[in-house]
Protein backbone atom coordinates (compact mmCIF):
# COMPACT_ATOMS: atom_id res chain seq x y z
CA UNK A 1 0.00 0.00 0.00
CA UNK A 2 2.83 2.39 0.91
CA UNK A 3 4.46 1.49 -2.40
CA UNK A 4 1.31 2.53 -4.21
CA UNK A 5 1.21 5.80 -2.30
CA UNK A 6 4.87 6.48 -3.15
CA UNK A 7 4.20 5.72 -6.82
CA UNK A 8 1.20 8.09 -6.92
CA UNK A 9 3.12 10.96 -5.29
CA UNK A 10 6.04 10.35 -7.63
CA UNK A 11 3.65 10.50 -10.58
CA UNK A 12 1.95 13.68 -9.37
CA UNK A 13 5.32 15.36 -8.84
CA UNK A 14 6.49 14.29 -12.29
CA UNK A 15 3.28 15.67 -13.81
CA UNK A 16 3.93 18.90 -11.98
CA UNK A 17 7.43 19.05 -13.50
CA UNK A 18 6.13 18.32 -16.97
CA UNK A 19 5.97 22.04 -17.70
CA UNK A 20 9.79 21.91 -17.78
CA UNK A 21 9.87 19.01 -20.21
CA UNK A 22 11.11 21.11 -23.09
CA UNK A 23 13.12 23.62 -21.06
CA UNK A 24 16.77 24.04 -21.98
CA UNK A 25 17.90 21.75 -19.13
CA UNK A 26 15.48 18.90 -19.77
CA UNK A 27 14.89 19.03 -23.52
CA UNK A 28 17.83 16.88 -24.40
CA UNK A 29 16.91 14.13 -21.94
CA UNK A 30 13.24 14.25 -22.99
CA UNK A 31 14.20 13.96 -26.65
CA UNK A 32 16.53 11.06 -25.89
CA UNK A 33 13.82 9.22 -23.99
CA UNK A 34 11.36 9.85 -26.83
CA UNK A 35 13.91 8.51 -29.26
CA UNK A 36 14.49 5.37 -27.17
CA UNK A 37 10.77 4.82 -26.64
CA UNK A 38 9.57 5.68 -30.12
CA UNK A 39 12.20 5.20 -32.78
CA UNK A 40 14.12 2.31 -31.21
CA UNK A 41 10.93 0.32 -30.65
CA UNK A 42 9.74 0.65 -34.23
CA UNK A 43 11.36 -2.55 -35.51
CA UNK A 44 9.81 -4.85 -32.95
CA UNK A 45 6.45 -3.04 -33.11
CA UNK A 46 6.43 -3.37 -36.91
CA UNK A 47 6.75 -7.15 -36.75
CA UNK A 48 4.28 -7.58 -33.89
CA UNK A 49 1.63 -5.24 -35.39
CA UNK A 50 1.87 -6.72 -38.87
CA UNK A 51 1.48 -10.28 -37.63
CA UNK A 52 -1.25 -9.35 -35.15
CA UNK A 53 -3.32 -7.98 -38.04
CA UNK A 54 -2.53 -11.00 -40.19
CA UNK A 55 -3.50 -13.47 -37.46
CA UNK A 56 -6.73 -11.58 -36.74
CA UNK A 57 -7.65 -11.54 -40.42
CA UNK A 58 -6.85 -15.22 -40.88
CA UNK A 59 -8.75 -16.40 -37.81
CA UNK A 60 -11.86 -14.33 -38.42
CA UNK A 61 -11.67 -14.93 -42.17
CA UNK A 62 -11.66 -18.72 -41.74
CA UNK A 63 -14.80 -18.55 -39.60
CA UNK A 64 -16.56 -15.95 -41.77
CA UNK A 65 -15.81 -17.96 -44.92
CA UNK A 66 -18.21 -20.65 -43.67
CA UNK A 67 -21.01 -18.16 -44.15
CA UNK A 68 -19.54 -16.61 -47.29
CA UNK A 69 -18.95 -13.34 -45.41
CA UNK A 70 -15.15 -13.17 -45.49
CA UNK A 71 -15.34 -9.60 -46.81
CA UNK A 72 -16.18 -8.61 -43.23
CA UNK A 73 -12.59 -9.29 -42.09
CA UNK A 74 -11.96 -5.63 -42.91
CA UNK A 75 -14.29 -4.41 -40.22
CA UNK A 76 -13.27 -7.18 -37.79
CA UNK A 77 -9.55 -6.39 -38.05
CA UNK A 78 -9.94 -2.60 -38.16
CA UNK A 79 -12.30 -2.38 -35.21
CA UNK A 80 -10.31 -4.87 -33.11
CA UNK A 81 -6.98 -3.22 -33.85
CA UNK A 82 -8.16 0.35 -33.36
CA UNK A 83 -10.20 -0.25 -30.24
CA UNK A 84 -8.13 -2.78 -28.35
CA UNK A 85 -5.28 -4.63 -29.97
CA UNK A 86 -3.33 -1.57 -31.15
CA UNK A 87 -2.95 0.09 -27.74
CA UNK A 88 -2.71 -3.27 -25.98
CA UNK A 89 0.06 -4.69 -28.18
CA UNK A 90 1.98 -1.41 -28.17
CA UNK A 91 1.61 -1.26 -24.37
CA UNK A 92 2.93 -4.80 -23.89
CA UNK A 93 5.91 -4.25 -26.18
CA UNK A 94 6.85 -0.94 -24.59
CA UNK A 95 6.39 -2.33 -21.07
CA UNK A 96 8.62 -5.29 -21.91
CA UNK A 97 11.31 -3.31 -23.71
CA UNK A 98 11.30 0.29 -22.49
CA UNK A 99 9.68 -0.29 -19.06
CA UNK A 100 12.14 -3.02 -18.14
CA UNK A 101 15.02 -0.87 -19.34
CA UNK A 102 13.85 2.11 -17.23
CA UNK A 103 13.46 -0.10 -14.13
CA UNK A 104 16.92 -1.62 -14.64
CA UNK A 105 18.56 1.77 -15.24
CA UNK A 106 16.99 3.54 -12.24
CA UNK A 107 17.39 0.38 -10.13
CA UNK A 108 21.12 0.30 -10.86
CA UNK A 109 21.35 3.99 -10.06
CA UNK A 110 19.54 3.35 -6.77
CA UNK A 111 21.73 0.44 -5.63
CA UNK A 112 24.84 2.33 -6.62
CA UNK A 113 23.53 5.31 -4.62
CA UNK A 114 23.48 7.64 -7.62
CA UNK A 115 19.96 8.70 -6.72
CA UNK A 116 21.12 9.58 -3.21
CA UNK A 117 23.95 11.60 -4.76
CA UNK A 118 21.47 13.52 -6.91
CA UNK A 119 19.42 14.34 -3.83
CA UNK A 120 22.58 15.47 -2.03
CA UNK A 121 23.21 17.82 -4.98
CA UNK A 122 19.60 19.10 -4.59
CA UNK A 123 18.61 17.63 -7.92
CA UNK A 124 15.10 16.27 -7.75
CA UNK A 125 15.21 12.74 -9.22
CA UNK A 126 11.55 12.99 -10.18
CA UNK A 127 12.27 15.99 -12.36
CA UNK A 128 15.60 14.73 -13.62
CA UNK A 129 14.75 11.07 -14.21
CA UNK A 130 11.01 10.41 -14.00
CA UNK A 131 9.53 13.42 -15.82
CA UNK A 132 11.41 12.97 -19.16
CA UNK A 133 10.50 9.27 -19.23
CA UNK A 134 6.89 10.00 -18.33
CA UNK A 135 6.61 12.64 -21.07
CA UNK A 136 8.30 10.35 -23.58
CA UNK A 137 5.95 7.46 -22.84
CA UNK A 138 2.77 9.56 -22.69
CA UNK A 139 3.62 11.21 -26.03
CA UNK A 140 5.08 8.21 -27.81
CA UNK A 141 2.58 5.54 -26.82
CA UNK A 142 -0.35 7.07 -28.80
CA UNK A 143 1.96 7.65 -31.78
CA UNK A 144 3.18 4.08 -31.64
CA UNK A 145 -0.44 2.96 -31.37
CA UNK A 146 -1.36 4.80 -34.57
CA UNK A 147 1.60 3.07 -36.22
CA UNK A 148 0.48 -0.30 -34.81
CA UNK A 149 -3.08 0.25 -36.01
CA UNK A 150 -2.01 1.08 -39.54
CA UNK A 151 0.34 -1.87 -39.80
CA UNK A 152 -2.26 -4.22 -38.28
CA UNK A 153 -4.90 -3.13 -40.77
CA UNK A 154 -2.35 -3.44 -43.56
CA UNK A 155 -1.43 -6.97 -42.38
CA UNK A 156 -5.12 -7.92 -42.44
CA UNK A 157 -5.46 -6.56 -45.99
CA UNK A 158 -2.42 -8.61 -47.01
CA UNK A 159 -3.96 -11.84 -45.71
CA UNK A 160 -7.37 -10.90 -47.14
CA UNK A 161 -5.93 -10.32 -50.61
CA UNK A 162 -3.57 -13.30 -50.70
CA UNK A 163 -5.35 -15.98 -48.63
CA UNK A 164 -9.06 -15.17 -48.55
CA UNK A 165 -9.74 -13.61 -51.93
CA UNK A 166 -10.89 -10.27 -50.51
CA UNK A 167 -9.68 -7.36 -52.63
CA UNK A 168 -7.86 -4.52 -50.90
CA UNK A 169 -10.57 -2.09 -52.04
CA UNK A 170 -13.37 -4.24 -50.57
CA UNK A 171 -11.34 -4.76 -47.41
CA UNK A 172 -10.73 -1.04 -46.94
CA UNK A 173 -14.35 -0.12 -47.74
CA UNK A 174 -15.51 -2.59 -45.13
CA UNK A 175 -12.87 -1.51 -42.61
CA UNK A 176 -13.85 2.15 -42.81
CA UNK A 177 -17.54 1.33 -42.77
CA UNK A 178 -17.63 0.09 -39.20
CA UNK A 179 -14.63 1.73 -37.45
CA UNK A 180 -15.33 5.22 -36.16
CA UNK A 181 -13.27 8.15 -34.95
CA UNK A 182 -14.50 7.43 -31.44
CA UNK A 183 -12.85 4.01 -31.64
CA UNK A 184 -9.62 5.61 -32.82
CA UNK A 185 -9.43 8.31 -30.17
CA UNK A 186 -10.54 6.10 -27.28
CA UNK A 187 -7.73 3.75 -28.35
CA UNK A 188 -5.24 6.62 -28.36
CA UNK A 189 -6.42 7.78 -24.95
CA UNK A 190 -5.96 4.26 -23.71
CA UNK A 191 -2.44 4.19 -25.11
CA UNK A 192 -1.58 7.47 -23.33
CA UNK A 193 -2.82 6.01 -20.05
CA UNK A 194 -0.78 2.86 -20.65
CA UNK A 195 2.30 5.01 -21.27
CA UNK A 196 1.77 6.81 -17.99
CA UNK A 197 1.34 3.47 -16.17
CA UNK A 198 4.49 1.96 -17.70
CA UNK A 199 6.61 4.99 -16.82
CA UNK A 200 5.24 5.20 -13.27
CA UNK A 201 5.60 1.47 -12.51
CA UNK A 202 9.07 1.20 -14.07
CA UNK A 203 10.44 4.32 -12.31
CA UNK A 204 8.86 3.33 -9.02
CA UNK A 205 10.26 -0.19 -9.18
CA UNK A 206 13.64 1.32 -10.00
CA UNK A 207 13.55 3.58 -6.96
CA UNK A 208 12.44 0.66 -4.76
CA UNK A 209 15.37 -1.54 -5.79
CA UNK A 210 17.37 -3.10 -2.98
CA UNK A 211 20.05 -5.80 -2.64
CA UNK A 212 22.40 -4.99 -5.48
CA UNK A 213 22.36 -6.74 -8.86
CA UNK A 214 19.84 -9.37 -7.75
CA UNK A 215 17.51 -6.59 -6.65
CA UNK A 216 17.86 -4.91 -10.08
CA UNK A 217 16.80 -8.12 -11.81
CA UNK A 218 13.87 -8.49 -9.41
CA UNK A 219 12.80 -4.87 -9.94
CA UNK A 220 12.92 -5.30 -13.71
CA UNK A 221 10.79 -8.45 -13.57
CA UNK A 222 8.29 -6.84 -11.19
CA UNK A 223 8.07 -3.72 -13.36
CA UNK A 224 7.13 -5.78 -16.43
CA UNK A 225 4.63 -8.01 -14.60
CA UNK A 226 2.90 -5.15 -12.77
CA UNK A 227 2.73 -3.09 -15.97
CA UNK A 228 1.16 -6.02 -17.86
CA UNK A 229 -1.46 -6.54 -15.15
CA UNK A 230 -2.37 -2.86 -14.88
CA UNK A 231 -2.56 -2.54 -18.69
CA UNK A 232 -5.01 -5.46 -18.83
CA UNK A 233 -7.19 -4.15 -16.01
CA UNK A 234 -7.18 -0.55 -17.27
CA UNK A 235 -7.90 -1.75 -20.79
CA UNK A 236 -11.11 -3.32 -19.55
CA UNK A 237 -12.04 -0.33 -17.37
CA UNK A 238 -11.56 2.23 -20.16
CA UNK A 239 -13.51 0.10 -22.66
CA UNK A 240 -16.29 -0.29 -20.10
CA UNK A 241 -16.24 3.46 -19.46
CA UNK A 242 -16.61 4.46 -23.12
CA UNK A 243 -18.70 1.68 -24.62
CA UNK A 244 -21.25 0.67 -21.98
CA UNK B 1 30.43 19.00 -30.67
CA UNK B 2 29.70 15.36 -31.27
CA UNK B 3 27.31 15.30 -28.34
CA UNK B 4 25.54 18.36 -29.75
CA UNK B 5 25.24 16.76 -33.16
CA UNK B 6 23.92 13.58 -31.64
CA UNK B 7 21.30 15.52 -29.68
CA UNK B 8 20.22 17.40 -32.79
CA UNK B 9 19.94 14.23 -34.85
CA UNK B 10 17.87 12.60 -32.08
CA UNK B 11 15.59 15.62 -31.96
CA UNK B 12 15.24 15.61 -35.75
CA UNK B 13 14.38 11.91 -35.79
CA UNK B 14 11.86 12.23 -32.98
CA UNK B 15 10.32 15.31 -34.61
CA UNK B 16 10.14 13.58 -37.98
CA UNK B 17 8.51 10.53 -36.44
CA UNK B 18 5.97 12.65 -34.56
CA UNK B 19 5.22 14.77 -37.62
CA UNK B 20 4.72 11.70 -39.82
CA UNK B 21 2.51 9.91 -37.33
CA UNK B 22 0.42 13.01 -36.66
CA UNK B 23 -0.18 13.51 -40.40
CA UNK B 24 -1.09 9.82 -40.66
CA UNK B 25 -3.45 10.22 -37.72
CA UNK B 26 -5.12 13.13 -39.50
CA UNK B 27 -5.57 11.10 -42.69
CA UNK B 28 -6.79 8.14 -40.66
CA UNK B 29 -9.36 10.36 -38.95
CA UNK B 30 -10.63 11.67 -42.29
CA UNK B 31 -10.82 8.16 -43.74
CA UNK B 32 -12.71 6.81 -40.72
CA UNK B 33 -15.19 9.65 -40.77
CA UNK B 34 -15.76 8.89 -44.50
CA UNK B 35 -15.57 12.59 -45.30
CA UNK B 36 -14.71 13.58 -48.85
CA UNK B 37 -13.29 17.06 -48.33
CA UNK B 38 -13.44 18.26 -51.92
CA UNK B 39 -16.49 16.37 -53.13
CA UNK B 40 -19.87 18.04 -53.58
CA UNK B 41 -22.54 16.38 -51.45
CA UNK B 42 -26.34 16.67 -51.29
CA UNK B 43 -28.05 16.67 -47.89
CA UNK B 44 -31.58 15.25 -47.50
CA UNK B 45 -34.01 14.69 -44.63
CA UNK B 46 -36.39 11.76 -44.35
CA UNK B 47 -39.14 11.33 -41.77
CA UNK B 48 -39.88 7.88 -40.36
CA UNK B 49 -42.34 6.66 -37.76
CA UNK B 50 -39.50 4.43 -36.54
CA UNK B 51 -36.08 3.44 -37.90
CA UNK B 52 -35.53 -0.05 -36.45
CA UNK B 53 -31.92 0.48 -35.35
CA UNK B 54 -30.67 2.60 -38.28
CA UNK B 55 -27.72 4.62 -37.06
CA UNK B 56 -25.19 7.21 -38.11
CA UNK B 57 -22.76 5.95 -40.71
CA UNK B 58 -25.15 3.41 -42.25
CA UNK B 59 -25.15 3.31 -46.03
CA UNK B 60 -27.77 4.68 -48.40
CA UNK B 61 -28.54 2.72 -51.58
CA UNK B 62 -30.34 3.88 -54.73
CA UNK B 63 -30.92 1.27 -57.46
CA UNK B 64 -28.36 -0.99 -55.76
CA UNK B 65 -25.63 1.68 -55.64
CA UNK B 66 -24.10 3.02 -52.47
CA UNK B 67 -24.71 6.76 -52.84
CA UNK B 68 -24.15 8.08 -49.34
CA UNK B 69 -24.44 7.71 -45.61
CA UNK B 70 -26.74 8.49 -42.73
CA UNK B 71 -25.39 11.57 -40.95
CA UNK B 72 -27.70 11.93 -38.01
CA UNK B 73 -30.91 10.56 -36.53
CA UNK B 74 -33.08 12.76 -34.34
CA UNK B 75 -35.93 11.53 -32.19
CA UNK B 76 -38.77 14.06 -32.45
CA UNK B 77 -42.20 14.23 -30.85
CA UNK B 78 -44.03 11.74 -33.07
CA UNK B 79 -41.41 10.59 -35.54
CA UNK B 80 -37.72 10.15 -36.25
CA UNK B 81 -35.93 12.51 -38.60
CA UNK B 82 -33.03 10.99 -40.54
CA UNK B 83 -30.40 13.24 -42.14
CA UNK B 84 -28.40 11.76 -44.98
CA UNK B 85 -25.65 13.03 -47.25
CA UNK B 86 -25.63 11.73 -50.81
CA UNK B 87 -22.94 11.89 -53.47
CA UNK B 88 -25.49 12.57 -56.21
CA UNK B 89 -28.82 14.44 -56.28
CA UNK B 90 -31.99 12.46 -55.66
CA UNK B 91 -35.01 12.83 -57.96
CA UNK B 92 -37.99 11.37 -56.14
CA UNK B 93 -41.29 10.85 -57.97
CA UNK B 94 -44.81 10.05 -56.82
CA UNK B 95 -44.85 6.44 -55.59
CA UNK B 96 -41.30 6.63 -54.16
CA UNK B 97 -40.35 4.34 -51.28
CA UNK B 98 -37.67 4.66 -48.62
CA UNK B 99 -37.07 1.54 -46.54
CA UNK B 100 -34.82 0.65 -43.64
CA UNK B 101 -33.59 -2.87 -44.49
CA UNK B 102 -31.02 -5.32 -43.11
CA UNK B 103 -27.61 -4.76 -44.69
CA UNK B 104 -26.52 -8.39 -44.24
CA UNK B 105 -27.41 -11.66 -42.55
CA UNK B 106 -25.12 -10.72 -39.69
CA UNK B 107 -27.05 -7.56 -38.92
CA UNK B 108 -26.68 -3.86 -39.56
CA UNK B 109 -29.10 -1.62 -41.40
CA UNK B 110 -29.12 0.42 -44.56
CA UNK B 111 -31.47 2.84 -46.27
CA UNK B 112 -32.88 1.64 -49.58
CA UNK B 113 -34.44 4.29 -51.78
CA UNK B 114 -36.81 3.57 -54.68
CA UNK B 115 -37.33 6.80 -56.62
CA UNK B 116 -40.79 5.90 -57.99
CA UNK B 117 -42.05 4.96 -61.48
CA UNK B 118 -40.33 6.74 -64.38
CA UNK B 119 -43.57 8.13 -65.78
CA UNK B 120 -44.74 9.49 -62.40
CA UNK B 121 -44.62 13.17 -61.50
CA UNK B 122 -41.56 14.44 -59.68
CA UNK B 123 -41.98 15.64 -56.09
CA UNK B 124 -42.17 19.37 -55.54
CA UNK B 125 -39.11 20.80 -53.81
CA UNK B 126 -39.65 21.19 -50.09
CA UNK B 127 -42.01 18.24 -49.79
CA UNK B 128 -41.52 16.25 -46.61
CA UNK B 129 -40.09 12.90 -47.66
CA UNK B 130 -41.67 10.08 -45.69
CA UNK B 131 -39.99 6.73 -45.08
CA UNK B 132 -41.78 3.42 -44.86
CA UNK B 133 -42.20 1.87 -41.43
CA UNK B 134 -39.65 -0.97 -41.25
CA UNK B 135 -40.76 -4.55 -40.80
CA UNK B 136 -39.41 -6.11 -37.63
CA UNK B 137 -38.87 -9.73 -38.65
CA UNK B 138 -38.55 -10.99 -35.07
CA UNK B 139 -41.80 -9.27 -34.11
CA UNK B 140 -43.54 -10.70 -37.18
CA UNK B 141 -42.19 -14.14 -36.35
CA UNK B 142 -43.49 -13.80 -32.79
CA UNK B 143 -46.96 -12.93 -34.16
CA UNK B 144 -46.83 -15.91 -36.50
CA UNK B 145 -45.81 -18.25 -33.67
CA UNK B 146 -48.57 -16.85 -31.44
CA UNK B 147 -51.14 -17.41 -34.21
CA UNK B 148 -49.87 -20.91 -34.77
CA UNK B 149 -50.11 -21.62 -31.05
CA UNK B 150 -53.75 -20.39 -31.01
CA UNK B 151 -54.49 -22.68 -33.95
CA UNK B 152 -52.94 -25.67 -32.19
CA UNK B 153 -54.92 -24.88 -29.03
CA UNK B 154 -58.21 -24.72 -30.95
CA UNK B 155 -57.39 -27.98 -32.74
CA UNK B 156 -56.58 -29.58 -29.40
CA UNK B 157 -59.90 -28.30 -28.06
CA UNK B 158 -61.67 -30.00 -31.00
CA UNK B 159 -62.80 -26.70 -32.55
CA UNK B 160 -63.16 -26.14 -36.30
CA UNK B 161 -63.04 -28.68 -39.11
CA UNK B 162 -59.51 -29.82 -38.35
CA UNK B 163 -60.21 -30.05 -34.63
CA UNK B 164 -63.36 -32.12 -35.26
CA UNK B 165 -61.50 -34.27 -37.71
CA UNK B 166 -58.93 -35.06 -35.08
CA UNK B 167 -61.22 -35.26 -32.06
CA UNK B 168 -64.69 -36.41 -33.29
CA UNK B 169 -65.13 -40.21 -32.88
CA UNK B 170 -67.91 -40.45 -35.50
CA UNK B 171 -65.70 -38.81 -38.14
CA UNK B 172 -62.90 -41.10 -37.15
CA UNK B 173 -65.12 -44.16 -37.57
CA UNK B 174 -66.32 -42.87 -40.95
CA UNK B 175 -62.74 -42.40 -42.05
CA UNK B 176 -61.93 -45.95 -40.96
CA UNK B 177 -64.97 -47.26 -42.87
CA UNK B 178 -64.00 -45.27 -46.00
CA UNK B 179 -60.51 -46.64 -45.70
CA UNK B 180 -61.80 -50.22 -45.43
CA UNK B 181 -64.09 -49.72 -48.42
CA UNK B 182 -61.24 -48.31 -50.45
CA UNK B 183 -59.09 -51.28 -49.51
CA UNK B 184 -61.86 -53.63 -50.60
CA UNK B 185 -62.25 -51.83 -53.95
CA UNK B 186 -58.51 -51.89 -54.54
CA UNK B 187 -58.42 -55.59 -53.68
CA UNK B 188 -61.18 -56.32 -56.22
CA UNK B 189 -59.41 -54.24 -58.85
CA UNK B 190 -56.22 -56.19 -58.20
CA UNK B 191 -58.07 -59.45 -58.66
CA UNK B 192 -59.48 -58.21 -61.97
CA UNK B 193 -63.07 -58.26 -60.77
CA UNK B 194 -65.71 -55.96 -62.30
CA UNK B 195 -65.46 -53.95 -65.52
CA UNK B 196 -62.72 -51.63 -64.27
CA UNK B 197 -60.79 -54.54 -62.83
CA UNK B 198 -60.99 -56.45 -66.13
CA UNK B 199 -59.91 -53.36 -67.97
CA UNK B 200 -56.91 -52.98 -65.66
CA UNK B 201 -56.14 -56.70 -65.73
CA UNK B 202 -56.10 -56.65 -69.56
CA UNK B 203 -52.40 -56.30 -69.86
CA UNK B 204 -51.93 -57.40 -73.48
CA UNK B 205 -51.61 -53.92 -74.87
CA UNK B 206 -54.93 -54.11 -76.73
CA UNK B 207 -56.38 -51.18 -74.81
CA UNK B 208 -53.34 -49.12 -75.66
CA UNK B 209 -53.48 -50.15 -79.33
CA UNK B 210 -57.18 -49.38 -79.60
CA UNK B 211 -56.74 -46.08 -77.90
CA UNK B 212 -53.85 -45.21 -80.20
CA UNK B 213 -55.86 -46.20 -83.28
CA UNK B 214 -58.78 -44.11 -82.08
CA UNK B 215 -56.54 -41.16 -81.59
CA UNK B 216 -54.99 -41.68 -85.04
CA UNK B 217 -58.45 -41.73 -86.61
CA UNK B 218 -59.39 -38.60 -84.78
CA UNK B 219 -56.21 -36.96 -85.98
CA UNK B 220 -56.90 -37.99 -89.61
CA UNK B 221 -60.42 -36.59 -89.38
CA UNK B 222 -59.19 -33.36 -87.87
CA UNK B 223 -56.44 -33.13 -90.54
CA UNK B 224 -59.02 -33.64 -93.28
CA UNK B 225 -61.24 -31.02 -91.75
CA UNK B 226 -58.31 -28.67 -91.52
CA UNK B 227 -57.35 -29.31 -95.16
CA UNK B 228 -60.97 -28.76 -96.23
CA UNK B 229 -61.44 -32.32 -97.49
CA UNK B 230 -64.92 -33.91 -97.50
CA UNK B 231 -68.18 -32.07 -97.12
CA UNK B 232 -67.59 -31.06 -93.52
CA UNK B 233 -64.08 -29.98 -94.38
CA UNK B 234 -65.20 -27.92 -97.31
CA UNK B 235 -67.93 -26.36 -95.22
CA UNK B 236 -65.47 -25.56 -92.41
CA UNK B 237 -62.85 -24.23 -94.82
CA UNK B 238 -65.38 -21.68 -96.09
CA UNK B 239 -65.93 -23.28 -99.54
CA UNK B 240 -68.71 -21.04 -100.91
CA UNK B 241 -69.89 -23.55 -103.57
CA UNK B 242 -70.28 -26.39 -101.05
CA UNK B 243 -72.21 -24.07 -98.83
CA UNK B 244 -74.50 -23.00 -101.68
CA UNK B 245 -75.03 -26.67 -102.70
CA UNK B 246 -75.93 -27.59 -99.14
CA UNK B 247 -78.27 -24.62 -98.88
CA UNK B 248 -79.95 -25.59 -102.16
CA UNK B 249 -80.30 -29.21 -100.98
CA UNK B 250 -81.84 -28.11 -97.70
CA UNK B 251 -84.22 -25.80 -99.56
CA UNK B 252 -85.26 -28.69 -101.88
CA UNK B 253 -85.77 -31.06 -98.93
CA UNK B 254 -87.85 -28.45 -97.18
CA UNK B 255 -89.96 -27.96 -100.34
CA UNK B 256 -90.51 -31.73 -100.65
CA UNK B 257 -91.42 -32.10 -96.99
CA UNK B 258 -93.85 -29.16 -97.28
CA UNK B 259 -95.51 -30.77 -100.31
CA UNK B 260 -95.74 -34.12 -98.48
CA UNK B 261 -97.17 -32.35 -95.49
CA UNK B 262 -99.77 -30.59 -97.61
CA UNK B 263 -100.79 -33.95 -99.17
CA UNK B 264 -99.44 -33.26 -102.65
CA UNK B 265 -98.02 -36.07 -104.81
CA UNK B 266 -98.09 -39.83 -104.16
CA UNK B 267 -96.18 -39.66 -100.90
CA UNK B 268 -98.29 -36.71 -99.73
CA UNK B 269 -101.48 -38.60 -100.50
CA UNK B 270 -100.11 -41.70 -98.78
CA UNK B 271 -99.44 -39.58 -95.72
CA UNK B 272 -102.58 -37.53 -95.80
CA UNK B 273 -105.35 -39.72 -97.60
CA UNK B 274 -106.94 -42.25 -95.18
CA UNK B 275 -108.88 -43.98 -97.98
CA UNK B 276 -105.74 -44.65 -99.93
CA UNK B 277 -104.24 -46.05 -96.74
CA UNK B 278 -107.21 -48.42 -96.30
CA UNK B 279 -107.02 -49.53 -99.94
CA UNK B 280 -103.30 -50.09 -99.63
CA UNK B 281 -103.95 -52.16 -96.51
CA UNK B 282 -106.57 -54.24 -98.32
CA UNK B 283 -104.17 -54.70 -101.24
CA UNK B 284 -101.46 -55.92 -98.94
CA UNK B 285 -103.92 -58.35 -97.33
CA UNK B 286 -104.96 -59.66 -100.78
CA UNK B 287 -101.37 -60.12 -101.84
CA UNK B 288 -100.56 -61.94 -98.59
CA UNK B 289 -103.61 -64.34 -99.21
CA UNK B 290 -102.56 -64.97 -102.80
CA UNK B 291 -99.02 -65.78 -101.67
CA UNK B 292 -100.37 -68.18 -99.03
CA UNK B 293 -102.54 -69.96 -101.65
CA UNK B 294 -99.57 -70.22 -103.94
CA UNK B 295 -97.39 -71.66 -101.11
CA UNK B 296 -100.10 -74.29 -100.29
CA UNK B 297 -100.52 -75.27 -103.98
CA UNK B 298 -96.82 -75.35 -104.63
CA UNK B 299 -96.10 -78.92 -103.34
CA UNK B 300 -98.97 -80.42 -105.47
CA UNK B 301 -97.72 -78.54 -108.52
CA UNK B 302 -94.21 -79.73 -107.86
CA UNK B 303 -95.34 -83.35 -107.44
CA UNK B 304 -97.38 -83.19 -110.67
CA UNK B 305 -94.40 -81.69 -112.48
CA UNK B 306 -92.14 -84.51 -111.26
CA UNK B 307 -94.67 -87.23 -111.93
CA UNK B 308 -95.83 -86.09 -115.33
CA UNK B 309 -92.67 -84.38 -116.36
CA UNK B 310 -91.18 -87.61 -117.66
CA UNK B 311 -93.99 -87.97 -120.10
Amino acid sequence: MSNTGHAVFMLLEAIYFMRYAFSKRSRSETATQMFITGIKSLAVITVVALFTGMILALQTGIELRRYGQEVYIGSAVAVTMIREMGPFMAGLIIAASVGSSIAAQIGTMTVSEEIAALEVMSINPNRFLVMPRLVALIVMMPLLTVYTNILGVFGGALVGATQLGVSVQAYMDNATQFATNKDLYVGLFKAGVFGMVIATVACHQGFMTRDGAVGVGRATRRAVIISFLIILVLGYVITRLFYL
Amino acid sequence: MNKYRREVSIEILVGLFMFTVLITLGVFTIVLSSEKLFEKTYPYEFVFSEISGLREGDNVYVRGMNVGRVNQTDLEKSHVRVYVTLKSPLYLRQGYKIDVVDSSMLGGKKLKIYEGPNEAQELVEGTTILGTKPVDMIEELAYAVAGFQTMIDSVNAGEGTLGKLLKDEAIHENMVKISEDLMSVISRLEKGEGSLGQLLALDDGQLYTDGKMFMNNLRIISDNLARGQGIMGRLMSGDEKAFQDLEASITAIRSISERINSGEGTLGRLVRDAKLYDEATLLVEDIRAAVDDLREASPITSFGSVLFGAF
